[in-house]
């Protein structure tokens, strides 16, 4: 079983913040989760080394400057901007 | 005739001969689309779409050259970039989003002449298996209205059961191609991992997601995958192994396939194993043989799947955060409050559960216990089932337990939808290809899917298989 402290910690690491009420009912949900993927507790996998894909290839490609997508594109998605950028609420007073 | 049952490979042949012209094609479908609107498949219909099948037409009249597919209509999943065209991920937090570039698939598919009439409902961020959870609502079975069409490319594999488009492209993390694809009585593939370039496709977990194609016919499916498959410079996990004539099937006298005793053990419990049993025999009245084999972890598939995907989902979904794109929460007073609140108003009940686990199995105390034990089953699963194929052509088993489950049948713990993956997973852990092709009835004549596996890259070797047991079994039920 999760702790409902537990909970919140997980929620603070995700930016997430739910109600109270929601809160109980995430600790069940939660909690019947991890006791479903606990099963692989009792694996014995010591001779094994974690692979980072199942079919591994990791190439890049060679490092020169190119032509990226227009600002003004990718700003339009933006829920709001100011001077060509993405723009939030002050986060400093003067 | 009615123009909407044919398939890719069908339509664009007869628009090339001149048979029927594009705009005829296109209409046929727009106007299923509209008489089936109940059924949800289709979020957005594409107002250019007629206007696209009028320039094939004038293409055609001027006797200019024309593309493989030039003509066919299709639908993409709603977390595939179309350039200029909304993409949602069936989620409120994304309802403004517009694609400024084409994923690398729609890019191809483009070259290849295809038109792209409208987008398919899902669930949110791919995060389900009965397209029940999305902003849109409830996706309908193309075959039973009281029925899911599976998840989470519910939508796509709806629209070419209900014959609203030549076919579609959907996305499988976990299972989300085929097991829809088996409950609306379609051909959907998974290919290998890295077979098909995932830029422009929404992440939700980056070392599992493949885009594939969900048709009407094998043939179809083959073309699809060789025009969508092969080396992206703007992925690097695509692979650059060569793209084979998938749609040449080479088909031999008989086959070898392997059975994993897992599989076998968990079918006992299934009322639709007369249907798999009946396939086994068939196949070795042809003279085929079977081998079987065991995969001692396979049982923790669904917790390794449940380890893995959550954690990707996690840091990929990190960048939705009100400020880039994504709806702004009007609540939001400063810059924490922003990606807060954006995100828990923006995010629906089962995406926010998955970032959850996800952040649990990644934190601190349980980061090994978790994410690092489940890597290392990954590693250990892959040799396994890869090992089979050096005495076995194809792995074969069922692509879901049971025929499609009614809507809101599922209840409060979230476990009883994830058991849903229970024989889809494998193929995403271990990288392998599988595709799942219509092989009978289950209960109310609903469809039933048989799932194929080769070893990695060897999708030739897959749909030649494939193709193999689709003429048997057609042949069975002519």
């Amino acid at each position: 079983m999760i702790s409902i402290e537990e909970v919140k910690h997980i929620l603070q690491l995700s930016s997430l913040e739910v109600s109270d009420e929601e809160l109980k009912k995430l600790q069940t949900s939660l909690s019947q989760m991890e006791e479903f993927i606990s099963q692989i507790q009792n694996a014995d996998v010591d001779d094994e080394i974690a692979i980072s894909n199942a079919v591994s290839m990791n190439e890049l490609r060679e490092d020169k400057v190119e032509n990226s997508y227009p600002v003004e594109e990718i700003l339009k998605n933006a829920p709001k901007q100011k001077f060509n950028s993405f723009a939030v609420p002050l986060m400093m007073e003067d | 005739m009615d123009l909407t049952k044919l398939g890719v490979i069908e339509t664009a042949k007869l628009i090339r001969e001149k048979k029927v012209s594009c705009e005829e094609v296109i209409k046929a479908y727009l106007k299923n689309i509209e008489e089936k609107k109940a059924l949800n498949a289709v979020v957005e219909v594409f107002s250019d779409a007629i206007l696209e099948a009028k320039k094939v037409d004038e293409k055609i009249k001027n006797n200019k050259p024309l593309k493989e597919l030039e003509g066919v209509p299709m639908i993409i999943k709603d977390n595939i970039l179309i350039k200029g065209k909304k993409v949602g991920c069936a989620s409120k937090f994304m309802q403004n989003f517009v694609a400024p570039y084409d994923a690398t698939v729609i890019t191809k598919l483009k070259n290849a002449g295809v038109i792209f009439i409208g987008r398919a409902n899902m669930d949110e961020f791919a995060m389900g298996s009965s397209t029940e959870k999305s902003c849109y609502g409830i996706c309908h079975n193309a075959l039973d209205f009281s029925r899911v069409p599976g998840g989470s490319s519910g939508g796509s594999a709806c629209a070419v059961g209900a014959n609203l488009a030549c076919a579609t492209l959907g996305s499988d993390t976990g299972g989300s191609i085929r097991q829809p694809a088996s409950y609306n009585g379609v051909y959907g593939i998974k290919p290998t991992y890295g077979r098909v370039s995932r830029f422009g496709l929404i992440a939700f977990a980056s070392s599992l997601d493949q885009i594939g194609p969900l048709t009407k016919n094998l043939e179809d499916s083959a073309k699809l995958l060789e025009i969508i498959a092969g080396d992206d410079e703007h992925d690097m996990t695509s692979s650059k192994e060569k793209v084979d004539k998938y749609s040449n099937f080479d088909v031999k006298k008989t086959y070898k396939f392997a059975i994993c005793d897992e599989v076998e053990e968990k079918m006992k419990d299934m009322v639709t194993k007369p249907v798999y049993d009946n396939i086994m025999k068939k196949l070795q009245e042809k003279g085929c043989q079977f081998i079987h084999f065991s995969i001692k972890d396979f049982n923790l598939c669904l917790p390794i799947y449940y380890v893995l995907a959550p954690a990707e989902a996690t840091s990929n979904l990190g960048r939705f955060d009100g400020v880039k794109y994504t709806v702004r929460s009007e609540n939001a007073k400063d810059v924490n409050e922003i990606y807060l609140k954006s995100r828990s108003e923006g995010f629906g009940e089962e995406v926010k559960r998955r970032i959850l686990l996800g952040s649990y199995v990644l934190s601190s105390g349980y980061f090994d216990a978790y994410y690092n034990k489940a890597k290392k089953l990954q590693m250990r699963l892959t040799k396994q089932l890869t090992d089979v194929f050096k005495s076995a052509d194809a792995v074969l088993l069922p692509t879901t337990p049971n025929v499609a489950f009614k809507i809101g049948s599922k209840g409060d713990n979230p476990v009883d939808m994830y058991l849903e993956d229970i024989f889809t997973t494998l193929a995403n852990i271990t990288g392998v290809p599988a595709i799942s092709i219509p092989c009978g009835k289950g209960e109310d004549d609903m469809p039933l899917g048989l799932q194929i596996m080769t070893d990695k890259f060897e999708e030739k070797k897959l749909y030649s298989v494939a193709s193999y047991i689709d003429t048997l079994l057609k042949g069975e039920n002519a």
